[in-house]
């Protein structure tokens, strides 16, 4: 068994317990406020879907609270532990995946997960590799290199890359990007076998329905800040005005004002 | 008609002016602004040297004189460049070449190619374009083609020829590949076309070269006393019938290069126009599909701008193959040396501790049989070579050698993710090209002290020889490593003075950056092996008189090499640290 694994589900909060803790999160780009004054907690189970026009902060956001760029001001917690203070054991229970797959140019599919499973200190590798490569079916290209990759291909190799060391934590940018309907559907069982595993997931998507059907929580950010927290039903409660069966989508042009502005 | 020509040149008018008014702009930002003040000065000091280092009486250039090309003709670099410009010429016949395809953006093609605009205009565009490029290649060349001997005439002269030779060279590539295009219409493959064109061009020089054996007597021993007398015997060859037949079009191209008065220029310039007016109306003349090539080259240009511009610079454009591992990664089971591991298998796949094994013993047995038998010029050259690529590797072998976070950075945040440590992914990144140079150098040293001549030098026993070989073998890497740190913390703290940022990357400004960036990585290179080199010579000055030279010495080697890991473990933590709080969102903001 995976020492690192198992330390870091020993360390792991209870099921009740918030895997991601984010308090008053902040980022500033001189005069420019990319994220202000955000908070949010994601527990077991739960995945929370990062919403919000073009610019609104969703990536910056997720970059921030995964340990990628240094927030300005804010608590960011990680399955107990302290992004800023501890962030060597609170990056060993998360996996980040960009919206574009960013892979080694020379390394082959098995290289990859061989060079991860390096970094993370995961022990036996082949074993959870291999169940990994057949679930995102690309066992057959184990010997091949990004380059000879499709698009798609490449995005199930960064997930692959992301879940050897069974992440408690999951951030997904735009994880739908270049994928083909097949893709599409194998990703959004991908993110919610995972939830059902006890993960937390955050994903940032402009896809409306992708939110609604993977989605337990939603977070609208417009310009920076929140205007919007809660269940899926809870938000489509606060912006309906009573009336039923209203879309997300128009629950998202309702809360954002329909304008980047 | 008249409409789309105005809508190209607005199109070709404005892109220039925004280019231009973009790269004005982007000088409010100091960075922009001193690079353009650095890459003023260095143009300054070029134009400088241009038109402030040779008088026109020593430059022999007259505002009158002869107008005959004669002189030109006999010129040894003018017979030199018509042979080299034929050179060329017949290599765009015999080189193996895709379908003809003309250079559009992905742009102009998405707007132009389904445009209601006549096929020929399009050509014209095209050719318009590769004029007004040219021009900038042509003013590059003649500022660093100088030299009263080889270019006797102005800068204008030189400028003016250059574009000459270039737009021939460019047009002719155009209509060569149109020509090639309709062959495999035709069904003539290109190894066929390459073959027929091959044996024509040995059949036409062996036949000229016999044809003027028998015109033309054989080299005598005062042909051959010396290089000029040579030159002389080249010239008067390929000056004499019917060899100089062949390379009468490359002559006329030429020409204007090499003038020597502005008489002589005006004279050689008008044959160059004519032969540039030959071509562009064989391109334009030419009834050859294009459009879908020149898609697939739009295409393939977009996608390797894009990978510049996400730092992805490779030397070569030949797509990657995978590799066999360069060791086994579970071998040392630290994350640093996983990194190694990764980075090794981007480098080429001789660079392994096999092929470093097997040099080691050639080198071994070669200056064995070096030094038994009588082979001092052997041993002299290996000692030279030696000498020179192992400071090459020491010193210009860091800013070559780039497998870590310099070509890393594009995947900062995937980096940044990992349950590292700064210094961790710092070392781990740095590891690949301080082991490959490393490894090149101690091969080189252990050549250069195995060859090396001690029974000459008496006060070199062999304990003081080997002892020194050690010292240098770890003072090396130790050397390379600090360089490394310095380059690597230069890619961290100014990623967009290094890498190719969101902007676009030419100007005079960009190379500014790049000279001050280089001077300035040069400088605190400088300053960061001084403490070393200062303190060994203090304890060498100190101890010398009381422990003897030997013992002097060691002691000296042993402070520089303390000093120097000192200041890599010093430079690891704080570059480490660096990189934690590295931000690349906010440089590309900037």
């Amino acid at each position: 068994m995976n020492t690192i694994i198992q330390q870091a589900a020993n360390e792991t909060p209870s099921a009740t317990q918030a895997l991601i803790d984010v308090q008053g999160l902040s980022k500033h780009y001189d005069q420019f406020v990319a994220v202000h004054d955000l908070s949010f907690s994601v527990r077991p189970g739960e995945v929370l879907g990062l919403v919000g026009p073009n610019g609104a902060g969703k990536t910056t956001t997720l970059r921030s609270i995964s340990g990628i760029i240094p927030p300005t001001a804010g608590k960011v917690s990680i399955a107990g532990h302290d992004l800023l203070n501890d962030p060597i054991h609170a990056k060993r229970a998360l996996a980040f995946f960009p919206d574009e797959p960013r892979l080694f140019d020379y390394l082959t599919v098995r290289q990859h997960l061989a060079f991860v499973a390096r970094v993370y200190g995961v022990e036996n590798h082949e074993a959870i590799a291999q169940p990994l490569l057949e679930e995102f079916e690309i066992a057959e290209k184990a010997d091949q290199l990004p380059g000879e990759l499709s698009r798609g291909m490449k995005q199930k190799l960064a997930i692959a890359c992301g879940m050897l060391h069974s992440p408690k934590v999951m951030f997904f940018d735009e994880p739908l990007t270049g994928l083909d309907p097949l893709g599409i559907r194998r990703m959004k069982n991908s993110i919610l076998q995972r939830a059902r595993q006890g993960a937390a997931i955050v994903l940032s998507s402009h896809l409306m329905h992708l939110l609604e059907e993977v989605c337990t929580h939603v977070l609208i950010l417009k310009r920076g800040a929140k205007i919007a927290e809660g269940s899926i039903s809870e938000v489509v409660a606060q912006y309906s005005a009573g009336e039923s069966d209203v879309s997300l989508e128009e629950i998202f042009i309702r809360a954002t004002g329909g304008s980047e502005n | 008609m008249h409409s789309v020509i105005n809508a190209l040149v607005y199109l070709r008018f404005t892109l220039i002016r925004n280019a231009i008014v973009t790269r004005i702009q982007r000088l409010k930002q100091p960075k922009y602004l001193f690079g353009a003040i650095a890459g003023g000065f260095y143009f300054y000091w070029v134009f400088y040297r241009q038109f402030s280092g040779r008088t026109v009486g020593q430059s022999g250039v007259a505002s009158n004189g002869s107008a005959t090309l004669t002189g030109i003709y006999a010129s040894p670099f003018a017979t030199g460049g018509a042979l080299l410009f034929m050179v060329f010429i017949l290599l765009y016949w015999v080189w193996p070449r895709a379908r003809a395809a003309l250079t559009f953006s992905e742009a102009e093609i998405a707007f132009l190619f389904p445009a209601p605009i006549p096929r020929h205009t399009l050509i014209h565009y095209r050719m318009i374009n590769l004029m007004l490029g040219l021009l900038f290649t042509a003013l590059i060349f003649s500022l660093f083609s100088r030299g009263a001997m080889l270019f006797p005439g102005t800068m204008a002269m030189r400028f003016i020829g250059w574009w000459m030779v270039l737009l021939t060279l460019g047009l002719h590539s155009i209509a060569s590949s149109f020509v090639i295009t309709r062959l495999l219409d035709r069904g003539i493959t290109s190894l066929r076309r390459q073959w027929v064109v091959a044996a024509t061009t040995i059949a036409v020089v062996v036949s000229f070269g016999w044809w003027a054996s028998r015109s033309i007597p054989s080299p005598t021993p005062a042909d051959l006393v010396d290089i000029d007398a040579l030159r002389g015997y080249a010239v008067n060859l390929f000056g004499t019938a019917p060899l100089s037949w062949l390379l009468f079009p490359a002559r006329l191209v030429i020409a204007p290069m090499f003038a020597r008065s502005w008489m002589q220029f005006i004279t050689a310039l008008l044959p160059a126009i004519l032969v540039v007016a030959v071509h562009y109306y064989w391109v334009l003349r030419s009834e050859v599909s294009f459009e879908e090539a020149s898609i697939i080259k739009a295409e393939k240009r977009a996608a390797k701008i894009a990978s510049i511009r996400a730092g992805k610079t490779r030397v070569g454009s030949g797509a990657p193959t995978a590799r066999k591992p360069p060791f086994d990664i579970n071998f040392i089971r630290r994350p640093e040396v996983a990194f190694l591991w990764k980075n090794l298998l981007a480098t080429a796949s001789y660079l392994r501790l096999k092929t470093a094994m097997i040099a080691c013993v050639m080198i071994i047995f070669a200056s064995q049989w070096i030094k038994q038998g009588d082979h001092e010029v052997i041993r002299g050259i290996v000692l030279a070579i030696g000498g020179v690529f192992s400071g090459y590797v020491l010193f210009l072998g860091p800013l070559i050698a780039r497998q870590d976070l310099r070509s890393d950075l594009p995947n900062t945040d995937i980096l940044k993710s990992y349950p590292l440590r700064g210094w961790q992914v710092v070392l781990g990144e740095i590891l690949t090209p301080v082991v490959v140079l490393s490894f090149i150098f101690w091969l080189l040293l252990l050549a250069g002290s195995l060859c090396l001549h001690t029974e000459s030098l008496k006060w070199m026993t062999p304990g003081i020889h080997w002892s020194a070989t050690m010292v240098i073998a770890i003072t090396a890497p130790l050397l390379c490593t600090i360089q490394i740190l310095v380059l690597n913390a230069g890619a961290i703290l100014f990623p967009s003075w290094v890498q190719l940022g969101q902007g676009n990357p030419g100007g005079i400004e960009v190379m500014g950056q790049r000279i001050l960036f280089i001077a300035g990585l040069m400088l605190i290179i400088v300053f960061s092996l001084l403490p070393a080199a200062l303190f060994a010579v203090l304890i060498f000055l100190l101890t010398k008189w009381l422990l003897g030279i030997v013992m002097a010495t060691t002691l000296a080697a042993i402070t520089v090499i303390a000093i120097l890991i000192v200041e890599i473990v010093f430079g690891l933590e704080w570059l480490g640290q660096k990189f934690e709080q590295f931000d690349l969102s906010a440089e590309l903001r900037s």
